[in-house]
């Protein structure tokens, strides 16, 4: 394949780049680094608006000044422990399983401590448990009155006692209690668990092979309750490692000079070819992955 | 401010021979040197370049065409940005060129480290795309959708084929998320450096898989084609641009030898 | 840079602005129409209804287009809006790659 240079086809390109890329002098030293007189000015500025402010942390600032409103908005009429936060709320019903059956709307939320349902207006607290109590938590499939299929929760109690509830996003809320409360995902529903949190994730470099020799690049890498590992750098637009558990072979660690202050390299030999991973939390790591049930048979540790 | 000033057209090394054409609306060029390095420039008597867009389009060919002229001449060249002008200091009685040299002094080891890392390279930019409509065609979900809106009223046809469109698209998208880290390792492979840019070409009913301008030993610009060729060859439906090659424009900042880039040493 | 306003440009303008704005509105429904489909919550009778009533709506953007000869400008303006939105999107997403940008422009 040959590259093509015709002005017709690389024109817009060419402009991006040109307007874009280059050297930029130092400031005091030019009338202007003009901005690109191409497209809107205005829309621009506001666009650099929006960088600073994330630079700055003001959007972090609002991002914490909302969280802290609806926080207390909540806790208004639903009493919150010390320490005690919301996790997650969403439109949902509880199944009043007494003289009186019928599922009850409100809103299920998730705190650190707690499961409640509670409907606000005329407010009421429907049920609640303490996440210690909770013994199970399954995804079943109910036809509905109306006869369309519905997903709903069975949560079981330390005591016995089970109870249904239907969230507006069933499979979600049923992740974060199982992430919050450790409950091990079921084996049988392998939908569940790609929609369940990472297992860990966090940054870690990566060395990519380029034609002469590899670089070093910082990003982030996430292993998904399936363990699936992939590893993505801020500068890609999409992940540049993808590990499905069955391509893994084997996980060992190796003393190699990497970016990090540890001394050893993860080195994860795979069906298309060797990885080399750096992180300063390598043990963390090590673990997660050997940990996974399809990979622990074949692990030889090296050290 | 009434006084010169000096338009910048790229960075060269100091023994590089004089510029041959001229710049933007045929201004003679010369040269500001110093020891290590030398700028491009013509002597310029009003503000930065604007005007409709037509003129702009035209002034950015003219300015990327003596870049590439250093570029085919000098061993080396820096592309320094459209309208980047420096001037005179009314305050240190120093004069535009005065200014201009001073800055290539003190930036002189750094400028002539980053010539030297990008002599005999080239930019070459990949963009790998995936029609939405072909790649998907035999996705079972996508041909259970689309044998349905054969029998239904126009009305319900109108939602179903905003829904194929969408199902279309995420079966296109995920399908890239897989070819990505492999597509990206084998050019790696033919590249000195890659870095993934968000493309200015973007056709409704694609995705992109992989936008990359890629620094390329300037001998072997056909590995990177044959690799491209049998990636084609793989995936017919795949839509491959293939653009180049340039002065490495998108390579100018890279940082020699800074820690969060350091080679491995170990390989 | 003069900036030459009379009635027709104004109209021009405004025109524009309101048809792509309708345009991205439309888009926002069909989005949510598509998703309640997918939910199931919608009858064939409904989803007909709520179709046919888009294909009326396509229809009478079509005709105020083609009778204003703004067809090319709302395509435009509503293509400018997408890559904004793209890059904003973008920015909150990739903090790091814009703030990455921003030093090389500002050294």
């Amino acid at each position: 394949m040959q590259p093509t240079r015709d002005p017709g086809a690389t024109l817009p390109d060419l402009l991006e780049v040109l307007l874009n890329k280059g050297v930029h002098l130092n400031l005091d030293l030019i009338i202007s680094v003009a901005d690109v007189p191409l497209i809107g000015v205005n829309l621009r500025a506001t666009i650099a608006g929006i960088e600073t402010m994330i630079e700055y942390g003001m959007m972090r600032q609002w991002d914490e000044q909302t969280r802290a409103w609806v926080q207390r908005s909540l806790t208004r009429e639903l009493p919150m422990a010390q320490g005690e936060e919301v996790v997650a709320a969403m439109a949902a019903s509880y199944y009043q399983d007494d003289f009186y059956r019928t599922w009850r709307p409100g809103r299920a939320y998730l705190t650190t401590k707690r499961l409640i349902l509670h409907r606000r207006d005329p407010a009421e607290t429907l049920w609640q448990a303490d996440l210690d109590s909770i013994t199970a938590a399954e995804q079943y499939t109910e036809s509905s009155v109306g006869g369309a299929d519905r997903a709903r929760l069975k949560i079981t109690l330390q005591d016995g006692s089970e109870t249904r509830i239907s969230a507006l996003d069933a499979e979600h809320l049923l992740s974060l209690i199982r992430k919050q409360r450790d409950l091990p995902a079921p084996s049988s529903s392998p939908s569940d668990a790609g929609q369940a949190g990472p297992k860990i994730s966090g940054s870690m470099w990566y060395l990519e092979t380029f034609a002469q020799g590899g670089t070093w690049r910082g990003g982030r890498a996430t292993l998904t309750q399936d363990g699936l590992l992939t590893w993505k750098s801020p500068m890609d637009n999409r992940a540049s490692l993808r590990i499905e558990p069955d391509q893994l072979t084997s996980i060992s660690a190796e003393e190699r000079s990497n970016p990090t202050n540890h001394s050893k390299v993860l080195l994860l030999e795979t069906t298309s070819g060797t990885v080399q991973l750096a992180s300063p939390d390598l043990s963390h790591w090590v673990e997660a992955l050997e940990d996974h049930p399809s990979t622990a048979k074949e692990v030889s540790r090296g050290t | 401010m009434t006084a010169q000033t000096l338009y910048v057209y790229a960075i060269v090394p100091a023994d590089s021979p004089a510029p041959t054409g001229t710049g933007i609306d045929g201004a003679p060029l010369h040269t500001v040197n110093s020891a290590q390095v030398s700028a491009v420039v013509h002597t310029h008597h009003s503000g930065p370049y604007e005007g409709p867009d037509e003129d702009v389009k035209r002034w950015v060919l003219e300015h990327s065409d003596v870049i590439e002229d250093c570029w085919s001449h000098a061993s080396s060249v820096l592309p320094v940005s459209f309208n980047v002008i420096a001037r005179g200091s009314d305050d240190a009685g120093a004069t535009a060129a005065d200014q201009l040299k001073s800055w290539l002094d003190d930036a002189g080891d750094d400028l002539s480290q980053r010539l030297a890392d990008l002599a005999g390279t080239s930019e070459l930019r990949v963009e790998i795309t995936l029609s939405t409509e072909e790649f998907p065609q035999h996705d079972p979900t996508v041909t259970q959708l689309t044998a349905d809106l054969e029998e239904k009223p126009p009305g319900v046809r109108r939602l179903l084929e905003k829904r194929l469109q969408k199902v279309q698209k995420q079966v296109t998208d995920a399908a890239a998320d897989q070819l990505y880290p492999e597509y990206r390792a084998r050019l790696a492979a033919q590249c000195l450096q890659l870095q993934d840019y968000a493309s200015a070409h973007r056709p409704a009913g694609t995705v992109s898989v992989l936008s990359a301008a890629c620094l390329v030993d300037s001998a072997h610009i056909s590995r990177l084609g044959a690799e491209l060729t049998s990636i084609q060859e793989e995936t017919p439906s795949a839509h491959i641009r293939f653009l180049g090659p340039w002065p490495p424009y998108s390579f100018v900042d890279i940082d020699a030898g800074v820690t969060s880039e350091s080679r491995d040493g170990a390989a | 840079m003069a900036l030459e306003v009379n009635e027709e440009s104004l109209k021009h303008g405004v025109l524009t602005l309101v048809v792509t704005l309708v345009e991205v509105i439309q888009e926002a429904l069909e989005t949510q129409a598509v998703r309640r489909m997918e939910g199931g919550d919608l009858t064939e009778e409904e989803q007909n209804r709520l179709g046919e009533a888009l294909l009326e709506l396509d229809e009478a953007m079509e005709q105020i287009k083609a009778d204003h000869g703004i067809t090319e400008s709302v395509t435009d303006l509503h293509r400018g809006l997408d890559e904004v939105v793209d890059e904003v999107v973008d920015k909150l997403i990739n903090p790091q790659r814009w703030a990455q940008d921003a030093r090389k422009e500002s050294p």
